[in-house]
């Protein structure tokens, strides 16, 4: 297959079934479920959260003519305000985010080749706060389970992420193995430090490092670690308790924490992705890192082998969405290091034009050909090992 | 490379030893803060605790070296401060507080006591400056402890003693104000009308001054939400003089902050309960005209200053905390700036600071200066 364009981040919305129908008979009663909401929508029922999970947000059934126009669509259904305007249902949203079918005629709408399939993350922010691991564990095994069969409607478009568990290093590792071995899923994400934890590093990741290394495997972490349960409830009603709650989990924490413990000193051949993180903060992140480390390292418990930003420029990997001052900063940054995404069909994402708003911000950085098909789909293919016809060579063939 | 005088933008004073022993009342004599000589160097000590040991990166072998109180006092006279600009090759310097100190005094919770070390304190300030007032601008310390202290303080810093800025620890309606919002009026209104820029260096909402790791990735300051509130809250529509200094955070960040700023802004037109006054303006555009940014070793930030205007930049040694490079600062500057054409490095070394702060009457910035940048495409 030719590409053009493959999203690095983009994503599902859970199957309405999806549990119910992947959950072992004995769990089943108490898999999280779609319920309908007083306001006539529908939220999932997550045992041990609070308000049902809402989801109009991630995906909002509006085409886009210009930037912005689907993140304000969604504002309008005010179920982010005070939930008494009509909620949405399944059937209102986009389908291709649960219809592998229908995705793949919304891809095509948006010019885009394919794309990395996260999850919701407001739906496993309350999952990670069930109480009972069984249950939790399930619900990584049902929608890992999911994820194989929708992606196995087309794989060359439609790759999916796996997710870890949270419920301790065993299972990370056991559902890890699962998910590239016998699911041929090309990636897993990180809901947490493969031990679980979700504030430090521990020598128990040690073991997860290493299988990915064995494996030749990137591990992503969308975003942050730290998605409040009742994440929909609390930003409704305002205030900076979302905000700092996600602010210790987000994935330039999780990175100093890695670099800082050593990890990819231990694991030299570590693949680490930043989803949804934009890239225009990269620079100033690392010359201050660097900065401090040169002039403290003697403070410290652990001496690196390299500068932090060397590890950035060998290790990891980041997504962008619509990044100016990232993209016009690639040589900063490290081109090769750069992956573009839509988020679709988050509110974020400008369907049906993300493709023609990702090619506006190249223009403008002025990127030339061989840096734009590499930020655009190459970057991606290659870490992911997506198998693809070479237009390159195809060219010179041609000649 | 033609020579030109670098003006700190950003320095932070040596106490003198006596400052609050000699000039408290009587009553506070237990509780004010005075310099105890320990065997590694002298240490503050409030009410018989410690809080806080004067130190700098050691020139030469990087750690860090505490002077003796014998020492301190000297570099606390005009003539030990301007000893230290020499060295350092500066023509001046703006001088702050010294962090540590001041949390000290805010947690005695003595509403009295914190009032008055603040008075003893930029009455002092004021006496160093008067030694030498083109080169040095003092930054007066505002107290904590509510609108009415805050305004009367930040009024007689500017009017009796003729100090050129001063510095903000909380919201000037007190830690528990919500930022923005016109109960703190009263003091943007004074320092509009004063022509005082407020200085910033820490979140606004928050009683205890956290010190930053070692060690740590660069990023956004952890008071931006603070400088959004100001916009968000229409401060500076109400009061288009207040001018704003952001202390202690390099600027290299900001590009990508006012960027992701600006796209939440937008994203958010739908639902959004608040707008900004200019209704042509972006958040990111206030930020650029109402703020004024210190730097010092941020080459990123340095090269991607048209993003903030080359009139909201200023370079600063940071004398005096550890983050500076004393005797090194020309140095450094030289490194950072040399390939930049010499306008450019007069601006960073000391028009822009001559400028905010009226040094050596050096005249306020035209409003085409103040608006000059480039702001992102928002596609």
């Amino acid at each position: 297959m030719r590409y053009k364009a493959i999203s690095a981040d983009s994503h599902v919305n859970e199957h309405p079934e999806l549990f119910i129908r992947h959950f072992p008979a004995e769990l089943r009663d108490r898999a999280p479920r779609l319920i309908d909401l007083d306001n006539g929508g529908q939220g999932w029922q997550i045992e041990g959260t609070s308000e049902p999970v809402l989801f109009s947000g991630s995906a909002v059934h509006h085409r886009a003519s210009k930037r912005f126009d689907r993140a304000n669509y969604k504002n309008r259904f005010a179920e982010y305000k005070d939930g008494v305007t009509k909620g949405v249902r399944y059937e209102d949203i986009l389908p291709g985010s649960w219809d592998p079918v229908a995705r793949l005629k919304e891809q095509d709408e948006d010019k885009v080749d394919a794309e990395l399939l996260y999850s919701s993350p407001q739906v496993w922010g309350a999952v990670k706060a069930m109480e009972d691991r069984k249950l939790k564990l399930a619900c990584f095994r049902a929608y890992n389970d999911w994820m194989a069969e929708f992606c196995a409607h087309n794989p060359q478009r439609l790759l999916g992420v796996g997710l870890i568990p949270v419920t301790g290093i065993d299972d990370a590792l056991a559902e890890f193995d699962r998910c590239i071995n016998e699911l041929k899923l090309p990636t897993v994400a990180l809901e947490s430090y493969p031990s679980g934890s979700y504030t430090d590093p521990s020598p128990e990741d040690d073991r997860f490092w290493s299988l990915a290394v064995e494996m030749d495997v990137p591990v992503g972490l969308h975003f942050s670690i730290k998605i409040p349960a009742d994440v929909t409830a609390n930003v409704r009603k305002g205030g900076d308790d979302v905000r700092k709650a996600i602010a210790g989990g987000l994935f330039q924490v999780v990175l100093q924490k890695m670099i800082l413990d050593g990890v990819f000193d231990r694991h030299p051949r570590l693949q680490f992705v930043g989803a949804e993180v934009n890239c225009g903060w990269i620079p100033y992140y690392f010359q201050k890192f660097d900065q401090t480390y040169k002039a403290n390292w003697r403070q410290l418990d652990n001496r690196l082998d390299l500068l932090p930003s060397e590890y950035f420029k060998r290790n990891v990997y980041v997504t962008f969405i619509i990044d100016q001052v990232g993209v016009n900063s690639r040589y900063s940054i490290g081109v090769d290091r750069l992956m573009w995404s839509c988020d679709f069909p988050h509110s974020v994402s400008n369907w049906p034009i993300d493709v023609e708003l990702a090619h506006d911000q190249l223009k403008i950085g002025k990127v030339p050909q061989d840096e734009w098909e590499r930020i655009m789909w190459r970057n991606c293919a290659d870490l992911y090992k997506i198998e693809y016809e070479d237009s390159a060579l195809q060219s010179l063939k041609a000649a | 490379m033609t020579a030109i005088d670098i003006f700190s933008a950003a320095s932070n004073v040596t106490e003198a030893p006596d400052l609050w022993a000699k000039k408290l009342p009587q009553k506070w004599s237990e509780l004010s803060p005075r310099l105890v000589d320990g065997k590694d160097g002298a240490e503050w000590h409030l009410g018989g605790r410690p809080c806080g040991a004067p130190g700098f990166r050691h020139p030469v072998n990087g750690g860090r070296y505490r002077p003796t109180s014998a020492e301190l006092s000297w570099l606390a006279s005009a003539e030990g401060r301007l000893w230290l600009q020499s060295r350092d090759d500066m023509v001046g310097e703006v001088l702050y507080p010294n962090r540590e100190i001041w949390s000290a005094i805010a947690a005695t919770e003595d509403r009295d006591f914190i009032v008055a070390c603040h008075q003893v304190y930029n009455d002092w300030l004021a006496e160093l400056v008067s030694g030498a007032p083109e080169r040095i601008v003092g930054i007066a310390k505002i107290p904590p402890t509510g609108i009415k202290d805050a305004t009367e303080e930040l009024k007689r810093a500017g009017e009796k003693l003729k100090l050129k800025g001063a510095i903000l620890d909380v919201w000037p309606a007190g830690v528990e104000a919500e930022g923005g919002l016109p109960e703190s009026d009263p003091f943007w209104e004074c320092a509009a009308a004063l022509g005082v820029p407020i200085s910033i260096h820490r979140p606004l909402s928050a009683l205890k001054d956290e010190e930053p790791p070692l060690v740590a990735a660069g990023g956004p300051p952890a008071f931006s939400y603070d400088m959004n509130a100001l916009v968000y809250g229409n401060v500076f529509d109400r009061f288009p003089s207040l001018r704003v200094v952001v202390k202690d955070t390099g600027v290299g960040w900001a590009p990508s902050g006012f960027e992701a700023l600006d796209e939440t802004y937008m994203r958010m037109q739908g639902s959004r309960t608040i707008e900004l006054g200019n209704p042509d303006l972006l958040p990111s555009d206030y930020l650029r005209r109402f703020f004024w940014f210190t730097v010092q070793d941020d080459s990123f930030g340095i090269s991607t200053r048209k993003v903030l205007g080359k009139a909201h930049v200023m370079y600063a040694s940071f004398a005096n905390t550890f983050a500076s490079v004393w005797p090194n600062s020309r140095q450094l500057f030289e490194q950072l700036t040399g390939e930049l054409p010499n306008a450019d490095r007069e601006d960073l070394a000391s028009n822009v600071v001559s400028k905010l702060y009226g040094v050596n009457s050096a005249t306020d910035f035209s409003t085409q200066e103040i608006n000059d940048y480039e702001r992102h495409v928002l596609l």
